[in-house]
């Protein structure tokens, strides 16, 4: 682990930034500094914060707010790795190792699955668990798209997980086993873009590649002016939420990408959401660790969204559309969903 | 890293603290301006409240701010007072309605007391003395508590306001005054410890639980109630004007580092910068410098996974200082991060003026940081001063104060490199 621990200037600011901590109290979380610095520093018994750790969203807000620069959520996620043992692991948290076993994928595998012609094309589109298994709307409105973007792409034949998922849960081995997998699956791409900030963020940071968000590559590659709109067939007034993965650990500019994408759709009126870049409560393994924690913060962001008056919350992250789903009251829906019915 | 298409701005301000968002916000009424910022700020961390100088330099008897001491006592102070441009009589004012109008427009309404000192009461029982505060702040102002009664009401659980060890605190301070410790449990908290400020004021946005807390004030016998910051911005106004006009008592809050305060100063000139028209390239880093003889031409910034060159006719530095900013200690010598400027060195300057109550060691700390000439030009590192590159705030040699006298220096000096700046924006 990265000896860090005594740069900490104890200014709270991460403490004060962190989502679970407004949501749980530091009773029952002791937040980024109580687990990335000082349990660190006083050498306890990590495994015995087990159950706080596996809290944290990796949101990576509170890596943003340290004045000292210091990697706190790199740091949980390497605690977690280094407490990490399968016996021990929380229930949902063993769900996944059991479907990575058995499928290569985080979630049970979907009934039907699209498949994708064969292409000698240099781009591959990586799907990610969630969009192929559990929303596949987002599978077929980013392939549509791409076809409307004039974007040659294929989707290796036998991808598997990015990886991201275990990572979160700690489980090094599994992680490597991945990454070597889908490096050989995507032999000889020249790039690659992905429907999901997670697997995005994992491909950069574990994989140490370069890949693109399907925003980034609309907005960049095809061009926000070469999206011609459909005539807008009624207002409806849209909350853009902030996914983390996004607006922290790609860059801001995915943000302001995406509402300007938006903004230039007819009939569509973005409305400012309160704390628009708070953690929904969809990552870092809550959902399926905590799902009690993840959904307390999806209905704050919901509340924020309903306050705001929106009527629909668009979302360019499959975990966040689940999560935020799961709390309801306003509309959700994928970015790329919403976006490809408004294109002609 | 994958390079995003390269960003040009007229000016780049390195630094979203007060002084960079300052400088931002002005320049952009007539330039195409982007702010590059990572982490959290001192501005964030502060009190929210606002003083030109220090104390030291007040004419108590008249109650005015002494401008010929101000002038002689912080350099980069004394040389706007010297170019026949620029005179602090007519900066001050400038500065101080643009900031009351931009932070007014986001909802934080700010008193006018700019060439004044009020005294207010900290959470610490301290007594502290400003020009500007939040007008909820101000509505304490000591002189206003005179000969009546005042209420501490802290929350269970949260530690911005400790009631009964403010009432211990502030006795030498609140003379003539009644003081009596209240605790409130705010509902669905009862049993939580150790609450963060964001906590509470979460836990306050449904309607509900105000009005809670506005019963439990109307229950005082006190006309005064102080009480810990509770609302984030947005709510700021109407939280606290309900809990005044609904219980009948002069609700305010006390004054409070390290809680919501700054953050509110901090998202307010924000949003304000925004809505000057600036581009605020949060979570960014600023990792190298282009330097092509005296002009600086671009800069390569970074997200954690994206890297993109911005280039520029101007740049401000106001990166902050050695507390928490973007200078660093190495050995006895202030390492500048960007290699190219000029640093004032620990322990080897000038000496601020004696009255200054310092010691030595702190002296010598507040005098480190970027050199600058009259018109505010960072030297290289030979140093010449640079055609395009300015300095301001605590960044600035001279002029890192120690925390918690304010940030008006911060924002003035802001305000005069953005004037110099746009000339060669």
């Amino acid at each position: 682990m990265q000896a860090f621990d005594n740069r900490c200037i104890k200014c709270g600011s991460c403490q004060l930034a962190c989502p679970v901590v407004t949501i749980e109290g530091l009773a029952r979380f002791a937040g980024p500094r109580g687990l990335a610095v000082e349990a660190s520093r006083l050498s306890l018994d990590l495994g015995s914060l087990r159950d706080n750790l596996y809290k944290c969203t990796a949101c990576y807000r509170c890596t943003d707010i340290c004045p000292a620069r210091l990697p706190l959520t790199r740091q949980i996620l390497e605690i977690r790795r280094s407490i990490f043992a399968p016996d021990l692991a929380l229930e949902g948290h063993g769900r996944i190792l059991a479907n990575i076993d058995a499928h290569r994928r985080s979630v049970e595998p979907a009934k039907s699955r699209p498949s994708f012609k064969p292409s000698d094309a240099k781009l591959i589109y990586f799907p990610g668990c969630i969009a192929e298994n559990r929303l596949p709307q987002i599978l077929e409105s980013t392939v549509s798209l791409l076809s409307k973007g004039r974007v040659p792409f294929r989707v290796p034949e036998k991808w598997a997980c990015c990886g991201a998922p275990l990572e979160k849960v700690g489980d090094g081995q599994r992680l490597r086993m991945l990454r070597e997998e889908n490096l050989r699956a995507f032999d000889g791409f020249e790039g690659l873009v992905t429907s999901c900030p997670g697997c995005t963020t994992h491909l950069v940071q574990d994989y140490g590649l370069e890949p693109m968000h399907t925003i980034e590559l609309l907005y960049e590659v095809v061009g926000v002016r070469k999206l011609p709109a459909l005539p807008a067939k009624r207002k409806v007034k849209v909350a853009l939420h902030q996914p983390c993965h996004l607006a922290r650990t790609l860059g801001p500019h995915v943000i302001d990408y995406a509402a300007e994408i938006l903004q230039r759709l007819p009939g569509v009126k973005l409305t400012e959401m309160e704390e628009a870049d708070r953690c929904c409560g969809g990552g870092g393994g809550v959902v399926a660790g905590h799902p009690d924690v993840s959904l307390a913060l999806a209905k704050a962001k919901m509340a924020s969204a309903a306050r705001a008056k929106a009527e629909v919350v668009v979302a360019p992250c499959p975990f966040c559309v689940m999560n935020l789903r799961r709390a309801g009251g306003v509309e959700v829906m994928d970015f790329t969903t919403f976006l490809d019915a408004h294109l002609k | 890293m994958r390079e995003l298409k390269p960003l040009h701005v007229d000016a780049l301000v390195i630094g979203h603290g007060a002084a960079g968002l300052m400088a931002a916000s002005s320049l952009a009424e007539d330039n195409n301006v982007a702010v590059v910022g990572k982490g959290t700020t001192a501005t964030s961390l502060s009190t929210g409240c606002v003083s030109y100088i220090r104390k030291d330099i007040f004419k108590q008897e008249q109650g005015i701010i002494d401008l010929e001491a101000l002038a002689r006592s912080v350099h980069p102070f004394a040389d706007i007072i010297e170019r026949s441009s620029l005179t602090l009589e007519e900066v001050l004012p400038q500065v101080s309605s643009f900031l009351f109008r931009s932070l007014s427009d986001q909802g934080l309404e700010m008193t006018d007391d700019t060439f004044h000192f009020v005294d207010m009461l900290t959470n610490a029982g301290t007594r502290y003395a400003c020009s500007i505060a939040p007008t909820f702040t101000a509505a304490g102002r000591l002189d206003r508590l005179e000969g009546e009664q005042l209420a501490l009401l802290g929350i269970s659980g949260q530690g911005d306001l400790d009631p009964e060890l403010v009432a211990v605190m502030s006795a030498r301070e609140l003379e003539g005054v009644k003081v009596r410790p209240h605790r409130y449990a705010m509902k669905g908290l009862k049993g939580r410890s150790g609450m963060t400020s964001a906590e509470v004021a979460f836990h306050l946005r449904p309607e509900g639980n105000l009005e809670e807390l506005a019963a439990a004030i109307r229950e005082l016998d006190e006309d005064h109630v102080a009480i810990p910051p509770l609302f984030e911005l947005q709510r700021l106004h109407k939280g606290m004007s309900e809990l005044s006009t609904t219980t009948g008592r002069n609700v305010f809050e006390l004054v409070t580092p390290m809680s919501l305060p700054g953050q509110r100063l901090q998202e307010a000139m924000e949003r304000a910068a925004v809505g000057h028209g600036c581009r605020l390239l949060k979570n960014h880093l600023v990792t190298k410098l282009e330097v092509h003889g005296a002009r600086v031409a671009a800069a390569i910034i970074q997200t954690p996974t994206r890297v993109q060159r911005v280039t520029f006719n101007s740049v401000i530095l106001a990166t902050g200082d050695l507390v928490g900013g973007g200078l660093a200690l190495q050995g006895r010598e202030v390492v500048d991060p960007f290699s190219a400027f000029k640093v004032g060195k620990f322990g080897e300057m000038e000496t601020l003026p004696d009255q200054t109550g310092y010691d030595a060691a702190m002296r010598a700390f507040v005098e480190a940081g970027y050199l600058v000439t009259n018109d505010m030009r960072l030297l290289t590192r030979e140093g010449k001063p640079f055609e395009n590159a300015f300095g301001a705030g605590a960044a600035l040699a001279s002029f890192s104060f120690p925390t918690g006298v304010g940030l008006g220096g911060e924002l003035l000096t802001a305000w005069v490199a953005a004037e110099y700046a746009r000339e060669v924006s």
